[in-house]
């Protein structure tokens, strides 16, 4: 919050960056408009002059298309949502305007939030800004568009939503900094939901700062979130900027054998390591993740039906029953159908696996809180290799991509807060990511160790071959 | 497939045992071989002065609404990205309703989601509370005006209460070629209160019923309108022989919304099943509606169709902890109900059962008359409570609404006049006319208007022998025989001295004319 910030520098600013993203290749962005945007504007300049600047005064942020921002269309990557426009405003995107945060666009994600390659969207896929012997790659998923729009330089930072790693993959592949918090710090009231016990807005940006610039901007108790907790926020920013208290922090981490060479004890930023194995918790995150998740996510999108917004189907139908058959089979694409009916595999027959799924969950849970006894924090990779390509993602099995999530859902499970740091290249210079969890609660912990590895790292130094 | 639809098909495809049904009442036949359980789900609405908002939502919970889809907030129209949070009204209700019914109360419950798809329901799935209700057992004392039927003591076993959301309404009849759907009502809070298969008899049902309304509204649960749909009444039955220990196939009847309907369906429903066993075909388990039209219970769906409702915990609740203080509070607060009210006019006044139970059945009677009664002699209460239900209601327009307006102590002033024989009964109903006319106090109008009885036997006397001078055929037919004319007599005295006390007048007259 310089003095140079003036509604001059906002304005140039933001007509620069709506440039920018006029002339986007990656299709990171699926809504702009630019009256829409220019009222944030002239809000700003009407504000600054009788008021100092706010925490995030001009800052062009990206929203995902999975938040209502008040009339804006919100699609979520899906036909059935074709025309809905948002009558009301999410808190986190209500909070962000109010921090002075400048609005350009909404981005590209994977259906419903359901993805790690953002090529199930309607809008068509989301590159990543790095290319692999000039062949195009994924940004990963379900948040690509924030990821690869902050990556490009084509905004401050990118809202997403991060339910089994989606800010903190597709940050790893792009090369920024993105995560979540403790699940329940940031508010999930208006953001179409998923998975309702691991949903969480997470933000995407160039630094952990600025990362935590943003969380501070919108977290918080919302009374329209019953999961919010009635306490004062954490204060993240002056626990990043004041990181003298650091050195007593316990770092565990885990070697998940990735062959990806980062994992010296002792050597990450002068902090205390010490290499841990967590395999045996591991084993179980990804099935247990999609045990629950598609069952909730089943749950949740039961109310996409045409019939008081969105796409209705055009198809002569016989019955009621016929009607919604049509609507939601046109409606949502392959993938989603694809968890819908695994989500009802998971609920039917009195739930049996749905139950055994969340005991599972609880064991986790526990597993982890042993671990918290003797360690601050846990450092493991983000993913276990770099980006995609888009052959790739067409031709890879279903059981291949979700594996693939082994090392961000663990922190979804037990919701914790987890933060992916970019740490080097590997062998084809494409992007890596560090990730670092910690118990619920640990935010400004977890973020204070994100600091200091950001800054004892080389973006740009290969890490592995 | 709407209701409206289903209902349709089976009225074409004709269920044709029902169609040649015997509409009366339950037949000798049947019952003497055959006996019927049933089990009841009664659905209440959460709303009224202690709870204005839905369950999950702070729309305004209103059936008065006439505008569609005004009262709604995003989670009641099922928007992407809504959010349910608790309002805890609806749970202070439900406490209330558990105190009264005398059931536990789980400090901790939980809330789950129930699928299905259907146009009222916007977000596909209803809230409910399936695996950790807000309430576990209790009982329902039953009684009704008949002192005869009370006495027997019958008792119905509440199985559970718990939580849930009301549904949407369907309109078919607005629109020639689309069915409308008003969500004002989707979102509001229903107590859902479970009993075990023990109703044995329609008559107990009925009273049961009744009962329940009764308690429901004077715990300060809801006004329980049926006409409103502020209750609602799924019934189960099943039917047996008579020796035959195990139950028979249960049919469910959803959604009967008054006590004749309730009748009509369960005695239909009766004929129905033991007309199936009789010709040896079995009871299917379903789901079925009431006609009003035609008399006659329809099938919904079968138990092939039966739903699987896959209950999972809604997570975006947390569980619903109960504080002690927060239960005690409602236990203080709670009235006697109408069962122990009744009761208690019984023994401490002695007044009949049939007053008492029609003065314990309303939260203003009651209140009303317990100001009445205060430092009264059981006499003057038994008085009091005649003349309350039998008179005073009759000159009220609305006796429920009126009463308050009414200045209860001049209804204590006509019961004690009455008591002590001081004015006749002809006097009383003229007295109380004026005081609800607004008149002034009934002693004084009494005394005013020499309605105050006349005992004194030497001016009866003189009337007497003057009317008996008068009618000298009269009396001589009357000495022949006609001893009705008897009232004649009593007539013209009366004309002469108004309020002279009948029981002198009458014994005077019979004296005075030698028989």
């Amino acid at each position: 919050m310089s003095s140079s910030l003036t509604p001059e520098w906002i304005r140039q600013n933001t007509i620069a960056t709506l440039s920018a993203i006029c002339k986007d290749k990656l299709n990171a962005f699926v809504w702009v408009d630019r009256d829409f945007t220019m009222q944030f504007v002239e809000g700003a300049e009407k504000y600054l002059k009788q008021n100092k600047p706010r925490l995030l005064e001009g800052w062009t942020i990206g929203i995902k298309d999975l938040f209502n921002v008040k009339e804006t269309p919100l699609q979520a990557g899906a036909k059935i949502l074709e025309g809905y426009v948002s009558p009301y405003e999410s808190t986190v995107t209500e909070r962000l305007w109010s921090s002075g945060a400048i609005f350009v666009g909404k981005q590209n994600l994977d259906a419903f939030g359901m993805g790690s390659t953002t090529t199930s969207s309607v809008h068509g896929p989301t590159l990543n800004p790095y290319t692999k012997n000039g062949e195009s790659l994924s940004a990963g998923g379900s948040s690509g568009g924030g990821a690869a729009a902050v990556a490009a330089g084509l905004c401050r930072a990118s809202i997403g939503t991060d339910t089994g790693g989606s800010c903190r993959q597709p940050a790893a592949w792009t090369g920024v900094v993105g995560g979540k918090l403790t699940f329940g710090v940031g508010s999930r009231y208006g953001i179409v939901a998923h998975g309702s016990s691991f949903d969480c807005p997470g933000v995407m940006a160039q630094s952990v700062l600025d990362l935590a610039t943003v969380f501070q901007a919108f977290i918080g108790f919302d009374k329209y979130d019953a999961q919010t907790y009635n306490q004062p926020a954490p204060d993240l920013i002056s626990a990043v900027k004041d990181l003298g208290k650091v050195a007593d922090i316990k770092v565990a981490i885990a070697d998940v054998g990735t062959g990806i060479d980062l994992y010296q004890p002792g050597k990450i930023a002068g902090l205390s390591t010490r290499a841990v194995d967590i395999s045996h918790i591991l084993e179980y995150v990804v099935e247990t993740y999609y045990i629950l998740t598609t069952a909730e996510a089943a749950s949740n999108l039961a109310r996409y039906d045409g019939l008081r917004y969105g796409r209705r189907t055009t198809r002569p139908f016989s019955s009621l029953h016929d009607d919604y058959c049509k609507t939601r089979s046109e409606g949502f694409p392959d993938e989603v159908q694809r968890r819908i009916m695994t989500g009802i595999s998971m609920m039917s027959d009195g739930g049996k696996l749905y139950h055994r799924g969340s005991q599972i969950r609880q064991w986790i849970a526990d597993q982890m809180d042993e671990l918290w006894k003797q360690y601050d924090v846990l450092v493991i990779p983000t993913t276990t290799r770099s980006a995609m390509t888009m052959y790739e993602t067409k031709h890879a099995s279903c059981p291949e991509i979700y594996n693939s999530d082994r090392c961000t859902t663990l922190a979804s499970l037990v919701g914790s807060p987890a933060v992916s740091v970019p740490i080097g290249l590997d062998g084809d210079g494409l992007p890596l990511g560090m990730q670092v969890i910690g118990p619920p609660f640990a935010d400004c912990k977890v973020l204070q160790v994100a600091a200091m590895i950001e800054q004892g790292v080389d973006r740009s130094a290969k890490v592995c071959s | 497939m709407s209701e409206y639809v289903m209902m349709e098909q089976a009225r074409r495809c004709g269920d044709d045992a029902a169609k040649t049904a015997n509409h009366s009442p339950v037949s000798c036949l049947f019952s003497s071989k055959y006996r019927i359980t049933m089990g009841v789900e009664v659905h209440v609405q959460a709303l009224g002065g202690d709870c204005k908002a839905k369950v999950f939502s702070y729309a305004a919970a209103d059936n008065n609404e006439l505008t569609p889809n005004k009262n709604i907030s995003p989670i009641d129209y099922g928007l992407p990205g809504a959010l349910p949070v608790m309002n805890i009204a609806v749970a202070r209700l439900a406490v209330r309703a558990a105190l009264a019914l005398g059931c536990d109360i789980n400090r901790t419950s939980r809330f789950d989601n129930k699928h299905y798809f259907y146009v009222d329901l916007p977000c596909g799935r209803q809230t409910t509370q399936f695996y950790q209700p807000i309430a576990l057992g209790g009982c329902v004392p039953v009684v009704s005006e008949s002192e005869e039927y009370s006495r027997k003591g019958t008792k119905v076993q509440i199985n559970r209460i718990h939580i849930e959301q009301d549904a949407g309404k369907s309109l078919h009849d607005i629109y020639p070629d689309c069915t409308a759907v008003d969500y004002n009502r989707a979102g509001i809070g229903l107590l859902e209160i479970v009993t075990e298969p023990c109703i044995n008899s329609i008559e107990d049902l009925v009273a049961f019923v009744k009962s329940l309304r009764a308690i429901l509204r004077r715990a300060r649960v809801s006004e329980c309108n049926m006409e409103r749909g502020e209750m609602r009444v799924d019934l189960s039955i099943s039917v047996r022989k008579h020796d035959q220990e195990a139950l028979g196939t249960r049919v469910e009847i959803k959604n009967l919304n008054s006590i004749n309907t309730i009748i009509k369906a369960a005695e239909y429903e009766f004929n129905r099943q033991c007309r199936l066993v009789e010709s040896g075909k079995q009871v299917v388990q379903e789901t079925r509606l009431f006609s009003v039209a035609e008399g006659a219970t329809q099938v919904m769906r079968t138990k092939e169709d039966a739903l699987d409702y896959m209950y999972i915990p809604e997570s975006n609740l947390p569980s619903l902890e109960l504080s002690e203080e927060f239960i005690e509070r409602e236990r203080r607060e709670m009235q006697p109900l109408p069962h122990q009210a009744c009761s208690e006019l019984v023994k401490k006044y002695g007044i009949g059962w049939s007053n008492a139970y029609t003065i314990a059945s309303e939260p203003e009677y009651f209140e009303f008359f317990a100001k009445v009664v205060a430092g009264m002699t059981e006499t003057q209460a038994q008085v009091a409570a005649k003349w309350m239900i039998g008179d005073l209601f009759g000159l009220l327009d609305q006796p429920k609404h009126d009463l308050a307006k009414f200045n209860y102590k001049w209804l204590v002033e006509i019961a004690e006049l009455l008591d002590a024989n001081q004015v006749s009964g002809k006097s009383a109903k003229e007295l109380l006319r004026r005081a609800v006319e607004g008149d002034r106090s009934p002693r004084t109008v009494a005394k005013e208007c020499g309605m105050e009885q006349v005992f004194d036997t030497d001016q009866i006397a003189t009337v007497v022998d003057r009317v008996l001078a008068e009618n000298p055929k009269e009396v001589e037919r009357y000495r022949s025989g006609e001893l009705k004319l008897l009232g004649f007599f009593v007539g013209q005295s009366m004309k002469q001295i108004s309020s002279a006390n009948p029981g002198v007048l009458t014994k005077t007259l019979k004296e005075k004319l030698g028989i």
